[in-house]
């Protein structure tokens, strides 16, 4: 035995060790277990479990972890004392536990419920926790986080920290009150987080599991092939994932192959994966011909009754007068955007396509086929996340968005249209790419305003805080843009914009923002006619929601509060033609828009037809922005529709309907499209109106029409 | 169409171009030895009668081409309805209160029955539309009528057969079944009341358009339902609820077969006749100018 050794005994045995072991470590190097839930070999130990006491002839027990040998120490580790103090600690920590947790229950494997039971305890003398626990955290895509499983052992915060160096988790709370936190206390998905992994592989019981997202793993197909976590990490744009990682997530990335021509994914599909291209090249376009139902009449089928109608009926459609410049670009789910006149553009190798519809389950807003033959890399969603999130991945790809769609971008917003090449690209590397997470505020209210912001990818929300209730001002999809009234007012945000859904914006600085509005006066005056339009909107829709405090809960539970425009029928006027119903067939090609059922209000009946809605739910998720609104706040579906149908699903009304068009010779398979009520906005009054022969049909604003039932006005009706 | 102050200026233009014509007439008919027809104020008398019957009949083909922007059709159908009603008086003035031959009485009596199938026509439309909509609180699309019987009856077959598991005794501690009315045999009389009624009585109403059964009677139905429900114990109130609320769907169903077809059904008898009298109104034109 040298100096630097000492020899104790241990449950009787004599061992001898280096002088610093700890009574934990000298156990096991000699075949003595000692259960412990907080210490690892690889994390340094903190002794907050206390599982791991041991009788060293002390005053009290010591925690075997932390405890440093001493000569000639006699230690007991399986006295019935120390059995029994081990049961009280065990029965104590699973009154604070869900038994059996989330990964009892997945593997069998949870630490605490394990060595309980070793240990023999079966029941639980202490009560329930009394206080309740932070609920689940379910933000992550890739871990799920339950507060209320966790025992505080510290061992993600070690992983996360002294392994992992990320410093995203600690403690929180004081006493009964504390809990891990994720940054300053965030959602776990909205924090910095990178997905590593370390915590989830750390974490002795269900606090934190791996969610295997979807539940789903790609496989390999003819074309598909798993790839080893070594090939991945040492591809770049994979530099810095957590191995640990990839290998619990190993099947949610595969390695694909196309053969030139071959379709990738189709517009309208459902799907949950991205894709990244690793070689070749590959077009994206939007196939579904741009067209509004409202097409004209196969013209072999016209007889003369047809060509009298045509003569009779003036046919100004699609004519969008308010518009002042024609829609030049299609946005997709892809780093370009598409010219409307010619919807094509060309994706190369390390571009990323189908972010939204991994991270959002947004349906396909373009058709992706091979151009040359192509390597591509398909992942889901918690696979994108961890990359998103990857420093040198985000790099590459902002760099991509920079030089190839950033002006593109740019130039699709109206307003910028008159911009510079030359400021255009100044302005390029000055902007900040920001990513927002689910529901995480982008701005708030009477917040400082200090930019501009694009919308790159996900939706905005707009919404106002009034007598403790939210008002939603407006959906911002792709292309769109906010900001612009704070900057150009006094100085302060006018409304709260937050995230959606995964949300991805392009900022332009306050001093950027002026320098343009100096420079292209043009810019300025469109911005500033923008920002009063919108301003008035916003006054007129907050006149509305005040005046609409009426006691009618009827009218507030059939949501009539929050329709613009709604066809009412006047039940003891109407006759049940259906002229009304074959009138809107017949102005939209033989497809009804309107159905003459749905709820009664009084004695009018608020039929099946687009409401016009204020809140339109309808706008969101739009895969490709062809649902929207007018300036005059109508929403119209755009002839760019894909048919994916989830404006239809979103409708609370059930006011949208997919109609399809049969194949043609050139279109094997039948195509879909989104139609609701346009308001024959080609026409002075909408179809049905004009054809209810016993002026039972209408089309009103229902806060003025109903005014005299809720009390506002007197009876106008 | 509901006739109601906003046609208060068509009746008032009615009834000055009743006046005026039958002034005209009166200031003529004298002169002309209370003759008619063939008289030159007979004549324009005739051409406006048969002008009116024929743009009162242009309504079916307005209401055919609905989205033609030729005026609202509820401009059309208010015209349709004054001038057709106009037609009457006018042609009983060209006519000189007269009916001389098979032809001339037809026509008499085709345009009084049309005048008059429309006015009944026209009370309908003013008065089935507010009884519809205050005892069919259930509406649905006419069409749809039958399909949503078939629902209703597998809504109640569903319904009635889940009364047995309804008055089982709750699943005890580690009890993996339902006990089922096996173990109630001192509910088996009521129970089997039950059934009996829902399949005499319930099924045969819910099945059949319009049936000739005692269910279709609120008054009865109600008593009926009100006596199963003291028959059985309260756990199984719901279920009879919910099968008497579904007898008083199908009933108001019944309801809107019965108004929706005499909304309607009147047509029937008004669209023939009308073609026919403008048929006869042609010959009768052709015939007298020519001959």
């Amino acid at each position: 035995m040298s100096n630097h050794e000492l020899t104790l005994t241990i449950d009787g045995i004599s061992v001898t060790v280096p002088h610093g072991t700890t009574i934990f470590d000298a156990a096991r190097l000699n075949g003595i277990s000692i259960p412990t839930l907080c210490h690892q070999q690889n994390q340094a130990p903190v002794a907050v479990c206390r599982i791991c006491v041991v009788d060293c002839g002390e005053r009290a027990y010591q925690a075997a972890c932390i405890r440093e040998c001493e000569p000639d120490m006699k230690v007991q580790t399986a006295s019935e004392p120390v059995l029994a103090a081990r049961q009280t600690l065990y029965e104590l920590m699973l009154a604070d536990h869900p038994a059996p947790c989330k990964r009892q229950q997945n593997s069998g494997d949870c630490e605490l419920e394990t060595q309980a039971v070793a240990a023999g305890v079966h029941d639980v003398r202490f009560r329930k926790r009394a206080v309740p626990v932070l609920g689940a955290d379910d933000s992550s895509p890739s871990i799920f986080v339950d507060y209320g499983a966790c025992i505080l052992c510290d061992r993600c915060i070690r992983g996360c920290s002294e392994i992992r160096h990320n410093f995203v988790i600690a403690r929180q709370g004081k006493g009964y009150q504390t809990a891990i936190a994720f940054d300053a206390n965030q959602p776990m998905g909205n924090s910095s987080c990178v997905s590593c992994g370390e915590c989830m592989v750390s974490c002795p019981t269900g606090a934190l599991t791996n969610k295997r997202v979807l539940a789903q793993n790609l496989g390999e197909t003819a074309n598909a092939f798993s790839v080893d976590t070594e090939e991945l990490l040492a591809l770049p744009v994979f530099r810095g994932v957590s191995g640990t990682f990839l290998e619990l997530n190993a099947g949610a990335v595969v390695k694909r192959y196309y053969k030139a021509g071959e379709t990738i994914v189709r517009e309208g599909d459902n799907g949950s994966t991205a894709f990244y291209i690793l070689e070749g090249d590959a077009e994206v376009f939007i196939q579904t011909p741009r067209a509004h139902v409202t097409t004209a009449p196969d013209k072999q089928d016209r007889g003369l009754f047809a060509v009298m109608s045509s003569f009779l009926q003036p046919k100004a459609q699609h004519k969008r007068e308010e518009e002042n410049r024609p829609p030049e670009y299609i946005r997709i789910d892809a780093p370009v955007d598409l010219p409307y006149a010619n919807p094509i553009a060309a994706l190369g190798a390390g571009d990323l396509f189908g972010e939204m519809t991994c991270m959002s389950f947004y349906p396909r807003s373009a058709t992706v086929r091979a151009k040359t033959d192509c390597v591509m890399l398909e992942m889901l969603r918690n696979v994108l996340d961890v990359m998103q999130k990857n420093k040198t991945f985000r790099a590459q790809l902002e760099a991509n968005y920079r030089s190839r769609a950033l002006v593109t971008h740019l130039r699709s917003v109206p307003i910028f249209h008159s911009l510079s090449e030359e400021f255009i690209h100044d302005l390029r590397d000055r902007v900040t790419l920001l990513r927002f997470a689910p529901g995480q505020v982008i701005c708030a209210e009477e917040d400082v305003a200090d930019a501009l912001y694009l919308v790159r990818i996900g939706f905005v929300k707009v919404s106002q805080m009034r007598r403790e209730e939210e008002l939603v001002l407006a959906y911002l999809p792709r292309g769109a843009y906010f900001g612009e009234m704070g900057l150009l007012g006094e100085g302060r945000r006018t409304a709260t914009c937050s995230a959606l859904d995964h949300v991805e914006l392009v900022r332009i600085g306050a001093d950027d923002f002026r320098a343009m509005l100096n420079q292209f006066p043009d810019v300025r005056f469109q911005l500033e006619q923008v920002a009063r339009q919108r301003s008035a909107e916003n006054a007129q829709m907050q006149g509305r929601r005040e005046s609409n405090n009426n006691p009618l809960d009827q009218y507030l539970a059939q949501g009539l509060m929050d329709a613009q425009s709604l066809l009412v029928l006047d039940l003891e006027k109407c006759t049940r033609c259906d002229q009304c119903v074959r009138a809107c067939a017949d102005a939209h090609d033989g497809v009804t828009r309107l159905l003459r059922d749905g709820l009664r209000f009084d004695h009018y009946l608020v039929a099946t037809s687009c409401r016009q809605c204020r809140d339109p739910l309808c706008m969101v998720g739009c895969p490709v922005g062809s649902i929207r609104r007018r300036n005059s706040l109508e929403v119209i579906i755009e002839d760019w529709c894909v048919g994916c149908g989830l404006c239809a699903s979103n409708c609370p009304y059930g006011n949208i309907t997919i109609h399809s068009f049969p194949p043609t010779a050139d279109r094997p398979k039948p195509v879909h499209k989104a139609t609701s009520c346009d308001l024959c906005h080609e026409l002075e009054e909408p179809s049905c109106v004009y054809a209810c022969p016993h002026d039972a049909a209408h089309r009103v604003k229902p806060d003025e029409f109903f005014a005299h039932l809720l009390g506002q006005a007197p009876d106008a009706h | 169409m509901r006739i109601d102050r906003t046609h208060l200026p068509w009746l008032a233009a009615t009834i000055v171009a009743i006046f005026v014509l039958t002034a005209a007439y009166l200031l003529c008919a004298e002169s002309l030895g209370w003759r008619s027809g063939g008289t030159p104020v007979g004549l324009a008398l005739g051409v406006l009668a048969l002008g009116l019957m024929v743009f009162a009949a242009l309504l079916g083909l307005r209401k055919r081409f609905p989205i033609w922007r030729i005026g609202r059709t509820t401009t059309w159908m208010r015209a349709h309805l004054w001038l057709g009603f106009l037609a009457l008086p006018v042609a009983l003035l060209h006519a000189a209160f007269h009916a001389r031959g098979p032809l001339t009485i037809a026509l008499m009596a085709l345009t009084v029955l049309v005048v008059v199938s429309g006015l009944i026509g026209a009370w309908l439309q003013h008065t089935l539309p507010v009884k519809m909509m205050r005892e069919v609180q259930f509406e649905t699309i006419y069409d749809q009528i039958e399909r949503i019987r078939g629902n209703l009856l597998r809504e109640a077959d569903e319904t009635a057969g889940k009364l047995e598991d309804t008055l089982a005794p709750g699943p005890g501690i580690g009890s993996t079944v339902t006990l089922t009315m096996l173990t109630l045999p001192e509910l088996q009389p009521e129970i089997a009341e039950f059934h009996s009624f829902y399949r005499e009585e319930v099924r045969e109403f819910i099945g059949v358009e319009r049936p000739r059964v005692k269910l279709s009677d609120r008054v009865w139905s109600e008593k009926e339902f009100a006596r199963l429900r003291r028959l059985l114990p309260p756990e199984a109130a719901p279920i009879v609820v919910s099968v008497e609320e579904i007898c008083e769907e199908k009933r108001q169903l019944d309801r809107q077969v019965l108004l929706h077809r005499a909304l309607h059904g009147w047509l029937l008898c008004h669209i023939p006749l009308s073609a026919a009298l403008i048929l006869l109104v042609c010959i009768h034109a052709v015939g007298a100018l020519r001959y």
